[in-house]
């Protein structure tokens, strides 16, 4: 099995989780160790997760549902104008109105955000191997050059994009 | 351009080489090389050779068949290993590599010229020298061996063979005077060659097409279709001389345009890659952690590819400089930080 930068990002969580079948953990494994790129995102990956399991479990109040279900059963005294306007215009009828609301800002907030995310050794190391094709091209015109081998570092350098 | 450019080298390289070899019958080391820097235009040849190269630390030897028609036209064909079924070709005005996993055909457009000032930056920068003869793919070969003049530093070797010129092997050197590459025919035969150079194409196959169409354009027309001012390197290493500037599409594939100016001393070459950082977002902003530490403005990304490749890409405010061939990691950043603080300090 080879795995390639985009779908090792995707098995990050079930690889942190030891959750991936042998072959696929394996690959994973040999893809890090030969990729900076995705070695660093899998460190920030972990990074992430143990921030998240460092934060201290906390219980929730004996009391919690019970105080729920009360909330939910009491008559609604106070209900606000807005919200008793809207079982007459009716929540199915709000319902694609919200969602294409919340899709509009979370498009904008990603137009505005994706130009400010650093971008990785792994994009540059994209652009390089194709960087070296195209130097390579050229060099290969001078009539002394060995062809043979700059094509070899044009293949490889192409295989080992990501790298 | 090109047409014109090969016989005005050789004639140099031969008046040369002719002058130093007055009195022998075959010419001095320089004629034998003058003639091989010709040989490829009037002798057709198929063969079989062997190649290893160093790439990233460690050898890759695979075998090729190279079937050479002219100057501008040669196949050549990987058979092992890894490399099985890859194919480079030139085929006159365009270069093409094709990958039979992925069935992708990559097209590079080739600018006119090139060739034009390598031959005479050579015979000034290297010395030639005979070192014998030996016989290669069954045929006699005189072996050559260029060493810089400053340095005296073996660069490469090659192997000419005696009746045509051909070039039957040749070995080259890093500039730390390693052996980073060699390739040596073991079965070659001259004459007619019958088979045709067609670019693999039909169902599944992707053609993708660079555009590197110009050579040596005026700055400012360079300018207005860039939408920006390239600057040539403040810092270039001695011997060392501008060949040409080629505008191309930015090799990530992003659209943008880049400038590719390259550089030569004969032998190694390198190429100083310029793109606007506001069309292509394709560089590096990581910290200068794998690379040299440079001012708190440079960004860079240093990769060693091995076998004359290593590049080194670093980003300013207003350009993206990349630079890839044959020179040490620190010429590289050497050379790219001052591309880009050239083209910054304007």
């Amino acid at each position: 099995v080879t795995i390639h930068c985009q779908e090792s990002n995707d098995l990050f969580p079930r690889y942190s989780a030891d959750d991936l079948p042998r072959r696929e953990r394996e690959a994973l494994r040999r893809h890090l160790a030969s990729c900076p790129g995705c070695r660093e995102e899998y460190a920030r990956f972990q990074a992430t997760i143990g921030l998240l399991d460092s934060l201290e479990e906390k219980e929730p109040p004996a009391d919690l549902w019970s105080r729920v279900e009360q909330e939910i059963t009491r008559p609604q005294k106070h209900t606000s104008r807005l919200l008793r306007g809207l079982p007459r215009l009716g929540w199915a009828r709000l319902r694609p109105a919200v969602a294409w609301g919340v899709g509009v800002v979370a498009i904008a907030v990603f137009l505005i955000l994706a130009p400010l995310r650093p971008r990785g050794g792994r994009d540059a190391s994209l652009a390089a191997a194709t960087y070296v094709e195209q130097h390579t091209a050229l060099a290969g015109e001078d009539p002394l050059a060995d062809r043979v081998a700059l094509g070899i570092i044009s293949r490889l350098a192409e295989s080992r994009r990501g790298d | 351009v090109k047409a014109l450019s090969g016989p005005f080298v050789i004639a140099i390289l031969l008046a040369v080489g002719l002058l130093d070899g007055a009195g022998s019958q075959e010419g001095s080391p320089a004629a034998i090389l003058a003639r091989a820097y010709s040989a490829g235009a009037k002798h057709p040849y198929t063969g079989v050779g062997e190649t290893e190269v160093v790439f990233q630390g460690r050898k890759v030897s695979t075998r090729v068949r190279i079937t050479h028609w002219d100057a501008s036209r040669e196949k050549i064909e990987y058979l092992d290993g890894d490399l099985r079924g890859f194919i480079v070709a030139h085929d006159g005005a365009v270069h093409w590599h094709y990958e039979p996993r992925t069935r992708r055909l990559r097209v590079w457009e080739q600018p006119e010229g090139g060739t034009a000032e390598t031959g005479s930056i050579l015979l000034r920068n290297y010395e030639v020298k005979e070192e014998g003869t030996q016989t290669v793919a069954g045929r006699q070969a005189w072996v050559l061996a260029l060493r810089c003049r400053a340095r005296r530093m073996l660069a490469k070797r090659l192997w000419v063979d005696r009746e045509t010129y051909a070039t039957l092997g040749s070995e080259d050197y890093d500039c730390r005077g390693l052996c980073r590459s060699r390739s040596m025919m073991t079965q070659v035969g001259f004459g007619e060659v019958r088979d045709t150079l067609v670019a693999p194409g039909g169902l599944g196959c992707t053609r993708l097409v660079r555009d590197t169409s110009i050579q040596e354009l005026p700055l400012d027309q360079v300018a207005s279709r860039l939408g920006f001012l390239p600057r040539f390197p403040g810092y270039v290493p001695q011997h060392f001389e501008r060949v040409g500037t080629c505008l191309s599409h930015c090799p990530c594939g992003c659209g943008a345009l880049s400038a590719q100016i390259r550089y030569t001393d004969g032998l190694r070459s390198f190429s100083v890659f310029e793109t606007n950082p506001l069309h292509c977002r394709c560089s590096s902003r990581e910290s200068c952690a794998r690379g040299a530490h440079l001012d708190k403005a440079t960004s860079c990304y240093v990769k060693e590819y091995g076998a004359g490749a290593v590049v080194s890409n670093l980003q300013g405010e207003q350009t993206v400089v990349v630079v890839v061939g044959d020179l040490s990691k620190e010429e590289m950043i050497r050379v790219g930080a001052s591309a880009r603080t050239s083209a910054e300090s304007r």
